[in-house]
């Protein structure tokens, strides 16, 4: 019997391409649960309500018949701590109830890679990492909901998992793209804060997408782990963006210039054409590796292991992490600045740490408010990037839209929009 | 030696590096094959093998020291490995050999490695290395001294280059096509010419034993690291490969740029765009960087470590200097002597190599322009490197023991810029001691959960206590020693 999908929160930047990727590879079941509407299409079933009402939840679960829950409604990062407490705690304990009241047998849940984020630099983290003290209230009440979820694990036939996308962009995203093309118009891209040697995670929304889908598909009670025997050999590097070029051996290669290939040689380039001839490379652990035999003894809570889906939380991101200012310049230089990078400014990390807070206090005392706060300066200059190998291994999953043609379409995207509005307002 | 001018010019200029140098002269202990005990390996009480140590230093103006500093026979068998590779490619670089003569020649040399007496005198006159192939029989007698397992390796190698070498002769053969075309063709040149001596190299260090007998088998990192030289020294070498009439810059990365022929990246007017010709060849370059930093994670011997880390290291730092310099299109550039030595002290353990590794990608990335159209895939090829690094080597578990007892080495993984990692580490040190604990307790027959509590509850008064009696214990016994002996002298 095909699934049917519910997801709540597909109104949203993440909900709504979740419900064109449900839709795209030919699901026939996708209702989408919202306080408001905005995807409007004769395939969506749309229940509108609030996500602190169980009853309008298990009625909507009902009606759709729901055999797989997807959550991900959010507040804004920004919204007041009160809207984040009740949306991101009460709602997900509500849903957890209208699931198991309904024997809803899936719930995939959409953490945030701000779990783990509190002003520290985090590098190559993984899912062992503790929960920090979080003054960020989204990243606080992230956490909670978080371990509200992967606690309901196995409760009354239900399987949870958690994914945690780090810098989720792409069309439709009203956060990044507008302040982005506020600073090409300002010409505020000549300032650098910062050595720019801090490499962070920004994930195109597509990638977010197929690790959905893939935890709807492997989530189960019943899962048989992966076999530890099974993390021996190397995964291949992620070259969305760098592009994949197979290295020629004596065993597979083209046959370039020969002029009379024998038949060794043929079967070396027919070799060498074969994805599945790509060799296999031992993986190199040490002790301090997430899945090392030394981690995977100790490093997880009893009764935890890390080597199904059900029950675990998962950093999801495109793998390509790249240097912070990199990426923002990409956007700019896309959206027509022409960044001189010998009339740069250079502001060290600590000066301009001060300088935030002097604007922040002359926003405060001015009652005018700033965007240039210590916050955002941590944010530009620190290390922020995980390590997706447990996704990779245990998900399955592959980032497929590397961060070069991420931005690209991003952009393109942008510009349309843009364009549109013009023509609308003129109208 | 550098001239003593230089190094006074150094003085003013690059004083670390004039210390490095000279560090370098005093400290270095290279291995002396002439001493009695290297003889058996080396080979140097033959005349033969005298006369290929001594073609060996002709030859090769940088592999020479690192090739001789291999332990025991292996450095002998890689000076002759490179000896016939170096007649090979003394060979293919003579423009004087009609193409009819030079393929047959090409294809057929690894048969006459067991042909006693043969050499080549084919070569003109001004080939830069005739002379190895004039007295070639000289290497081939000491060809017949080694072990057929090793023999044959090098013999399978010889053919396979040779091979490849023929087949690209009709590429520079006036007439036809006088590029590589494609990035597939340039891949595919560079492994005849370098990636096979890594495959090479791979098979010798496992069959003499050095190596484990896997590495034999891991052809793709093997040519990696070879395809990562070759394509430096390719990059580097430009301007003088283009003055000699030799273009191996595939048309596929500079053709992008709106060249016709490659001779137009010289042109001074055109400087913008060769630049960003030369980085796309540098960004193909750097797709080996990590394959080469996971290859040297499976070496285990240190002498074969450092003979294959130090070419790499000057790799990396190669290409740095080369990305977005001009004068690479103008003349040779070159990495300064002191800059090299440096080098070669820091090439011998992996996480000391990944994060030379690391400062020039860094280097090479903050001298990328946004204008570049491959920019953000700097950005990304580079953070590669970082993450190899962070994942393989954690940047805070630091290596180097506190400066005095005092200053205890502190994670600050909870302060804002520390890294968290450390907590899962010391969660796990904990972990770790509680197991411990528990274990022993189990061993004498104890219930680990009641010992757990009593720890937890009355061990530390119990052991304050046990410390308190074991001390005063030892004051009496030391009052009564006292005692004891004035008593006794008193008594005297």
């Amino acid at each position: 019997m095909p699934e049917s999908y519910l997801v709540i929160g597909g109104s949203g930047f993440l909900g709504s391409h979740i419900v064109d990727g449900l839709l795209n590879r030919g699901e026939s079941s996708v209702a989408v649960f919202d306080i408001v509407q905005r995807v409007f299409d004769d395939r969506i079933t749309f229940f509108n309500g609030d996500i602190c009402n169980e009853k309008q939840l298990s009625d909507a679960i009902s009606r759709c018949q729901a055999s797989v829950i997807i959550h991900t409604a959010t507040p804004s990062p920004e919204a007041p701590k009160e809207i984040l407490e009740r949306v991101n705690v009460q709602g997900t304990q509500t849903i957890i109830a209208a699931c198991i009241a309904n024997s809803v047998p899936k719930l995939v849940f959409t953490s945030s890679a701000g779990v783990v984020f509190n002003r520290n630099n985090i590098v190559d983290a993984d899912e062992r990492l503790p929960f920090p003290q979080s003054e960020e209230a989204y990243n606080k009440t992230k956490q909670m909901a978080e371990d509200i979820v992967l606690a309901a694990n196995g409760k009354d036939g239900l399987a949870t998992c958690a994914l945690r996308p780090a810098g989720i962009f792409g069309p439709r995203d009203r956060l990044m793209m507008p302040s982005a093309a506020q600073v090409v118009t300002r010409g505020q891209w000549k300032i650098q804060i910062g050595k720019n040697d801090n490499i962070f995670d920004w994930t195109y929304v597509d990638n977010v997408v197929v690790a959905h889908l893939l935890a709807c598909d492997k989530l189960s009670i019943t899962e048989v782990p992966i076999a530890n025997e099974d993390l021996g050999v190397a995964l291949p590097q992620i070259t969305l963006t760098t592009g994949f070029r197979r290295i020629p051996t004596s065993a597979a290669k083209p046959l370039g210039p020969s002029p009379h290939p024998d038949a060794e040689e043929l079967a070396e380039q027919e070799a060498y054409r074969d994805p599945s001839t790509q060799q296999l490379r031992p993986v190199l652990r040490t002790k301090f590796d997430a899945l090392s035999p030394t981690s995977l003894a100790i490093d997880y809570d009893e009764g935890k292991l890390p080597l199904t889906v059900a029950g675990n939380a998962f950093f999801i991101t495109g793998g390509e992490p790249v240097y912070q200012w990199d990426f923002f310049r990409a956007i700019w230089t896309a959206l027509g600045a022409d960044i001189n990078m010998k009339k740069m400014w250079h502001i060290p990390k600590s000066l301009g740490g001060i300088l935030a807070s002097f604007a922040e206090t002359y926003g405060w005392l001015t009652g005018k408010g700033t965007n240039f706060t210590p916050y955002r300066v941590h944010y530009l200059t620190a290390q922020r990037w995980h390590n997706i190998e447990k996704s990779r291994r245990v998900l399955g999953y592959e980032p497929v839209v590397g961060v070069e043609e991420g931005i690209k379409r991003t952009v393109a995207w942008w510009l349309a929009d843009q364009a549109e509005g013009v023509v609308s307002e003129k109208k | 030696m550098p001239k003593a001018t230089e190094l006074l010019l150094l003085l003013f200029t690059h004083p670390n590096e004039l210390r490095a140098l000279i560090q370098y002269y005093v400290w270095t202990d290279n291995r002396d094959l002439t001493a009695p005990q290297e003889v058996e390996s080396s080979g140097w009480d033959r005349e033969s093998m005298r006369t290929c140590w001594g073609y060996l230093d002709l030859t090769s103006r940088s592999f020479a020291v690192v090739i001789k500093n291999i332990q025991g026979d292996l450095a002998r068998i890689i000076c002759l490995f490179y000896l016939a590779l170096r007649a090979l490619d003394t060979i293919e670089d003579d423009m004087t050999i009609p193409v009819e003569v030079k393929q047959p020649l090409l294809r057929e040399f690894y048969k006459h490695l067991d042909e006693p007496g043969w050499n080549f005198t084919g070569n003109g006159p001004d080939e830069h290395d005739r002379e190895v192939c004039v007295h070639f029989d000289v290497v081939i007698e000491e060809f017949a001294k080694l072990p057929q397992p090793i023999f044959d390796i090098i013999r399978d190698i010889t053919r396979k280059t040779g091979k490849g070498m023929a087949d690209f002769c009709d590429r520079v053969s006036p007439g036809r096509s006088f590029y590589v075309e494609t990035i597939e063709e340039y891949d595919l040149y560079c492994h005849y010419v370098a990636g096979l001596v890594g495959e090479g190299l791979s098979r010798l260090f496992a069959a003499s034993g050095n190596e484990q007998e896997w590495i034999a088998d891991q052809l793709e990192l093997s040519d990696s690291c070879g395809l990562f030289l070759q394509k430096t020294n390719i990059t580097r070498d430009f301007r003088e490969d283009v003055d000699q009439g030799r273009f191996f810059w595939p048309k596929e990365i500079w053709g992008k740029y709106g060249f016709d022929d490659i001779t137009e990246l010289t042109k001074p007017e055109k400087q913008t765009k060769a630049l960003f010709a030369l980085s796309g060849m540098i960004l193909d370059a750097l797709r080996h960087s990590v394959d080469s930093l996971d290859y040297l994670t499976m070496l285990k011997n240190q002498s074969v470590f450092n003979f294959v880390a130090i070419p790499q290291v000057m790799a990396i730092a190669t290409l740095a200097l080369c990305f977005m310099n001009p004068d690479v299109l103008k003349k040779n550039v070159k990495i300064r002597r002191g800059i090299t030595v440096q080098l070669i002290a820091k090439a011998t353990n992996p996480r000391d190599v990944a994060y030379v590794f690391r400062d020039y990608a860094r280097e090479i990335h903050a001298k990328s322009l946004p204008q570049d159209p491959n920019y953000l895939k700097f950005s990304v090829a580079c953070g590669k490197i970082e993450q190899w690094c962070e994942h393989h080597y954690p940047s805070f578990i630091s290596l180097i023991a506190p400066q005095s007892a005092d200053s205890q080495p502190t994670m600050s993984s909870t302060a804002p810029g520390g890294d968290p990692r450390g907590l899962i580490y010391q969660r796990r040190l904990v972990r770790e001691a509680e197991k411990q604990r528990a274990d022993l307790a189990r061993r004498v027959g104890l219930d680990p959960a009641k010992i757990a509590q009593q720890q937890g509850d009355a061990a530390p008064w119990w052991l304050l206590a046990a410390m308190l009696g074991v001390t005063c214990a030892m004051f009496a016994v030391c009052a009564g020693i006292a005692f004891a002996v004035i008593w006794y002298m008193d008594l005297m």
